[in-house]
């Protein structure tokens, strides 16, 4: 039996990812790039790669320079893919994505690096994981139309989100505006 | 795209960035409501009432159908019963007077059933792709009365009554793009008409105050005196659920400074101006002398800065004569005498209105997609002059100091709004929002090496500055992007970027309550649906 699914516009599912990348612990320009890149190019398997990947505590990705590739062991992908793009357009002229963790997010990323004109690169398959490089693919536009995002899906990103909201009091109440009637 | 190039030299980034100025700022013939009227006499617009169902209450729905390029629009309303107990501006509100939505084309009858069930549970509901913006209002019970009262008896209401509350009902929200299953901002914005920010929820505020206008006239029985109407706007209460906005939309918000601010250069670059501008500018002086004289708030601190500008108006336009205003840098002269954040501001919202010619194809630079993209090829020491250069503000502050960082900002659980707390007393700290810029390029600026450490290998060790290194990078091509003020201060009262968030959408009659929330006028003075073809007035008054 299928399980249920609700179909989200790109830009709410921009400020949840948003909002779920924080509560996860992730800082905040990652979960910026993480947000951006599966709300524009990604669609329900980029979403639940990112609900997977947002499980995994952050960490400060490792890497391991070997000329002029970055290499990254045991690549996260939402610690790594900025990382990679950062150090692409930079001098980097290759980074490797040893077994990374959700390679359905490699693509989305590197859509939007395209994108916003920091890197064109190729992606390919290699030994242990993705090789990125620099390649000459033109620039995607964004993807159009809502997301199907698994119903278990949304309520875990909604839990993630959930840990950055603080719980209301009278008192925060009475400092956020306005009366509590207004009858004038 | 149109050219920013300046013509002369824009103001500074520090100053017009400032909390100071940004709290002071007015509407312009630039704010989108003011494009948007131009926009609609441009594609030759029209608005039809295609459903008027209401009982002798005036609860039931209607639907406005406006037509812009091949696209048509049309807003529901849906009126209701609300017992007083329940009339509160608050966000947290679970019912109002009025519901509304600006549904994408044309709805049928199962469309109108299922939206008339929809929309007045607002927040409660799940929209679709179909409809674009999401809004509700409560009446002025006071006014809207009187209104009423007045068509009854056979008489129109007393002017300077409505002049001075300024509009029947008053909306407490106004979403769009993707909130609570609406469509997204991209399926419009390449649309006629609708490309400007936030053009669609301009539009269905525009729409909701011929709505308001129809309710009353529907209960008093009898038309509204025309010229009365078209004072009435619809207000609006606006709290901190704005005020992030213009820290998470860095590029959005240099767009919207560059262009008024490249549209200032533009009028002041002119070597000398016409005998018909300058008499433009006098009797302009002189309407928003009026305007100043009806502005009353219930603030004693707003209020008394309101008189300090009426008499600063006086001294500066008081004995204008439209002959000097010809004679070459006059304009520059005038801005140049202006003292105060307070009258600065409303001399150049001042000076742009009789140039429409010269400065309206601005408006057509003031969306932006963009946000900060790093550039990674920068060394550590190269961004560090960078910060040095593009934000000294940030670098003033001494966070070591308590009331550099005495608020913070977080989530609400409650209908997940922004609020403010106290550091020192307020529980939920550890969860707050990064609104904190200054405070971020402060970190930045501490762990950077003054070296030709390349900046991709300094942020892959120390991620947590990624976020501030892209956006002072932004400031060298973007100098309007920041608030020039650090958020957290104990004094930083966000009242300032609701005061210019509202000034850009074209919002008059500021009349804050607290430090915190304001109450607003939009659309007053602006065309009537069936009056199309100007784009209003830009101070309204009687």
């Amino acid at each position: 039996m299928a399980s249920a699914s609700l179909t989200l516009p790109r830009s709410e599912l921009h400020a949840l990812l948003l909002r779920a990348a924080r509560g996860a612990g992730v800082p905040q320009s990652h979960g910026e790039d993480l947000a951006r890149a599966v709300a524009a190019h990604g669609g329900s398997r980029a979403v639940s790669a990112a609900c997977r990947a947002l499980g995994r505590r952050w960490r400060v990705p490792g890497y391991a320079l070997d000329g002029n590739t970055v290499i990254f062991p045991r690549a996260r992908a939402v610690e790594c893919l900025p990382v990679a793009i950062d150090a692409l357009q930079a001098d980097v002229e290759a980074a490797e994505l040893a077994d990374i963790d959700e390679p359905d997010l490699v693509a989305p990323f590197v859509a939007q690096a395209a994108r916003v004109g920091r890197a064109n690169l190729a992606m390919r398959a290699s030994e242990t994981g993705v090789v990125l490089e620099h390649g000459r693919e033109a620039a995607p536009a964004p993807r159009q139309g809502r997301v199907e995002v698994a119903a278990e899906v949304h309520d875990l990103l909604s839990r993630f989100a959930a840990r950055t909201y603080v719980a209301a009091t009278a008192a925060s109440r009475a400092g956020a505006g306005a009366g509590a009637i207004d009858n004038d | 795209m149109k050219d920013l190039a300046q013509p002369q030299a824009l103001r500074a980034p520090d100053k017009v960035m400032s909390l100071a100025h940004l709290g002071a700022m007015q509407p312009t013939r630039l704010s989108f409501l003011r494009v948007l009227m131009r926009d609609l006499a441009r594609l030759s617009a029209r608005v039809d009432r295609t459903a008027w169902e209401m009982d002798a209450e005036g609860h039931g729905y209607a639907t406005y159908t406006v037509t812009l390029g091949a696209h048509a629009y049309t807003l529901v309303a849906v009126s209701q019963a609300l017992a007083d107990a329940d009339r509160t501006d608050r966000v947290i509100a679970t019912a109002w007077d009025a519901a509304f939505v600006l549904f994408d084309g044309i709805p049928n009858v199962a469309d109108i059933a299922r939206l008339r069930e929809t929309i007045p549970r607002q927040e409660a509901a799940r929209l679709s792709d179909s409809e674009l913006v999401l809004s509700r209002a409560n009446r002025s019970v006071r006014l809207f009365d009187h209104v009423v009262e007045a068509l009854r008896a056979g008489r129109q209401p007393k002017a300077e009554m409505l002049a001075r509350t300024g509009y029947l009902m008053r909306t407490t929200a106004v979403y769009g793009n993707g909130k609570f299953g609406l469509a997204d901002r991209a399926r419009i914005a390449e649309r006629p008409g609708l490309s400007g920010p936030f053009a669609a929820e301009m539009l269905t505020v525009w729409l909701i105050r011929g709505f308001t206008h129809d309710l009353a006239e529907h209960l008093g029985g009898a038309p509204l005196d025309r010229r009365l109407k078209r004072m009435l706007g619809v207000g609006n209460a606006t709290g901190l659920g704005m005020a992030p906005f213009l820290v998470s939309h860095p590029l959005l918000l240099d767009a919207w400074m560059q262009v008024r601010e490249t549209a200032l250069a533009r009028v002041l670059a002119q070597p000398v101006i016409g005998a018909a501008e300058a008499r433009a500018l006098v009797a302009l002086a002189a309407d928003a002398a009026r305007y100043l004289a009806s502005w009353e708030v219930a603030d004693p601190r707003a209020m008394a800065e309101i008189e300090a500008l009426r008499a600063d108006w006086a001294a500066l336009t008081g004995a204008l004569d439209a002959a000097a205003l010809e004679a070459p840098g006059a304009l520059m002269a005038l801005m140049e005498a202006c003292h105060t954040p307070a009258l600065e501001e409303l001399a150049l919202a001042w000076l742009l209105e009789p140039f429409g010619a010269l400065v309206d194809d601005l408006a057509e630079c003031q969306a932006s997609p963009f946000e900060p993209e790093l550039d990674a090829r920068q060394t550590c020491a190269a961004l560090r002059a960078m910060i040095a250069a593009h934000a000294p503000w940030a670098l003033s502050c001494d966070f070591d100091e308590a009331a550099e960082t005495a608020q913070f900002w977080y989530v609400s659980e409650e209908k997940l709004e922004p609020r403010l707390g106290a550091r020192a007393t307020d529980p939920g700290a550890e969860k707050e929002t990064p609104l904190d810029t200054a405070r971020q390029i402060c970190r930045l600026h501490d762990a950077l090496p003054d070296d030709a450490t390349p900046l991709w290998r300094h942020l892959a060790e120390n991620p947590a500055h990624r976020a501030a290194a892209r956006r002072v990078q932004a400031l060298s091509s973007h100098p309007y992007a920041e608030v020039r003020a650090n958020l957290l201060h104990a004094e930083a009262a966000p009242i300032h970027l609701l005061r210019a968030k509202l000034s850009c959408f074209g919002a008059t009659r500021f009349d804050p309550k607290s430090r915190l929330w304001t109450r607003v006028t939009l659309a007053q003075g602006l065309p009537l649906a069936d009056e199309i073809g100007d784009d209003g007035t830009w101070l309204p008054h009687l």
